[in-house]
């Protein structure tokens, strides 16, 4: 290493991770010493300029504003309007849901009622102890059908598990879409008490909704499996500004709420200020963002 | 100095791209969550707003969601990131009609220039309360360089990146790069000279 191999790693210097050849140079020669020093000062001046830490929701309001730019696009075509169900309507897989509580009233376990129909008798437990034989027919068979059992449900699960979480997630989604509902009528309704209040979003809108008396805070988180993790910012919220030809009411095709990205695994809710609710599934908004475009 | 803090652990940043580009939503936001720091310290250095550098963050990404089926698996993901971070952050100077690019590369500084400014300022930095008002003679000296050596500069000092993804980065040769840098570094060592130096 030479006077010429600091010359040429100087920023490196600067920075602090000048390879090791270099710094031995340095230390040893008089004539890089000084550039050295003035090196290691420059990065104290450099090192003072910090910039301020980004906002802890810096990424949610990216996607959110994503998903609101591909709602807002004309040329999205991905977005389509839900089937607009009414409050109440059973879920596309409604009838699925009950299963496990039909299945609910039986005492005895599966187990017992298998081994009592293999020995033959499924009255009540005969006074007289049953003798070793017995006894140990009595265990076989259990296992046996403690066994059979086990493969009947391995199938079932592999067979219907799938129905019935895309059912959970419909339900989920509906559930949500009820919610939006119910905080578009609040801001709407704000809004027409208070024609005079300014544009509101984020804490500042909840507070005004929840402690004006508007909406319960249990509505304003989504009910969809990543909506509980959010909490209280599971949904986005926006109140717009009053406006001046009738600062009573809110423009109907103007988005009021809407989902965070990824509170679904098939896409996002968003309400309009009329109560229109449209579902933007995933895909359709990559799909608008020109990955499949190619 | 700052570099990318954590960017490597867990699933490599490449392996999520490839995801995102399956439709996983999740790898997005990963990727968002992993860059939130860097990525947006970046676009504040460079646009002087932290409020720019939440729309431009948002930007850039919406950019890798659009690119990301055409993002060369080969390639590693962080200088391409920076690259389309650089190119939105030079069309908002555009835009806001901000100075023109003077080119950096010119001949200006012969190849001694920075050892002369280093060897001519000694001494360590000042106190505190120096070093606060420093932050913004720093912040002048570098909105100072020209467009080009801005970028190169916060790349390399503050995002911690090697000559070769800056050179990825700004789509530059890699000699460009160094040369860039002993310029900037030099003009930024004459501008951040004590004041005792000055008559
Ligand atoms: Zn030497
Ligand atoms: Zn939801």
């Amino acid at each position: 290493m030479s006077c010429a191999s600091v010359r040429e790693h100087l920023p490196e210097l600067v920075r602090g991770d000048a390879p090791p050849g270099v710094s031995d140079h340095a230390a040893a020669c008089e004539a890089c010493a000084r550039v050295v020093e003035g090196a290691r000062a420059l990065r104290g001046d450099l090192d003072a300029w910090t910039v301020p830490p980004p906002r802890d929701d810096l990424v949610e309001r990216a996607l959110a504003g994503m998903a609101m730019a591909a709602l807002a696009s004309p040329e999205r075509g991905a977005a389509r309007p839900t089937t607009d169900l009414p409050p109440g309507a059973p879920g596309p897989l409604g009838e699925l849901i009950p299963f496990p509580a039909a299945a609910r009233p039986r005492r005895r376990s599966s187990v017992e009622i298998l081994t009592s129909a293999a020995l033959g008798g499924g009255g009540p437990v005969s006074p007289i102890p049953p003798t070793r034989g017995q006894l140990a027919l009595r265990l076989v068979t259990q296992a046996a059908a403690a066994l059979l059992l086990f493969g009947v449900c391995t199938t079932f699960v592999a067979v219907f598990y799938p129905a019935v979480v895309h059912a959970v997630e419909q339900r989920r989604l509906h559930d949500c879409q009820e919610r939006l509902r119910e905080v578009a009528r609040a801001i709407a309704r704000y809004r027409h008490e208070r024609p005079d209040a300014p544009a509101l979003r984020g804490p500042a809108l909840r507070a005004a909704l929840v402690e004006g008396g508007y909406l319960d805070a249990s509505r304003l988180v989504c009910p969809g499996p990543r909506g509980h993790d959010l909490g209280q910012n599971s949904f986005v919220a926006e109140l717009p500004a009053p406006d001046p030809a009738d600062p009573a009411r809110l423009p109907g095709g103007r988005p009021v709420c809407w989902d965070r990205f990824g509170n679904h695994a098939e896409g996002f809710n968003v309400v309009y200020a009329d109560g229109r609710v449209e579902v933007v599934p995933v895909e359709g908004l990559a799909r608008w963002m020109g990955r499949s475009g190619e | 100095m700052s570099s990318d803090p954590g960017v490597r652990a867990g699933d490599s940043d490449e392996a999520l791209v490839a995801r995102l580009e399956g439709g996983d939503p999740a790898a997005l936001r990963q990727l968002m969550e992993r860059y939130r720091g860097p990525l947006h310290g970046y676009l504040c250095r460079l646009l002087g707003s932290s409020d720019d550098a939440d729309d431009l963050f948002q930007d850039t990404f919406v950019r890798v969601l659009r690119h990301a089926a055409r993002f060369d698996r080969g390639r590693s993901f962080r200088p391409w990131l920076y690259s389309i971070a650089t190119n939105l952050a030079r069309n908002t100077f555009r835009s806001r009609s901000y100075r023109d690019a003077v080119p950096l590369d010119r001949p200006d500084e012969d190849g001694c220039a920075l050892v002369a400014q280093l060897a001519g300022r000694g001494g360590a930095p000042g106190d505190a309360a120096e070093r606060s008002e420093a932050a913004g003679v720093v912040r002048a000296a570098v909105d100072e360089l020209p467009e080009k050596g801005r970028a190169a500069v916060v790349l390399f000092y503050y995002q911690g990146l090697s000559y070769d993804e800056i050179a990825e980065a700004l789509e530059i040769p890699v000699g460009t790069v160094k040369s860039r840098m002993h310029n900037a570094m030099t003009r930024l060592a004459r501008a951040l000279a004590p004041q005792e130096e000055l008559p």
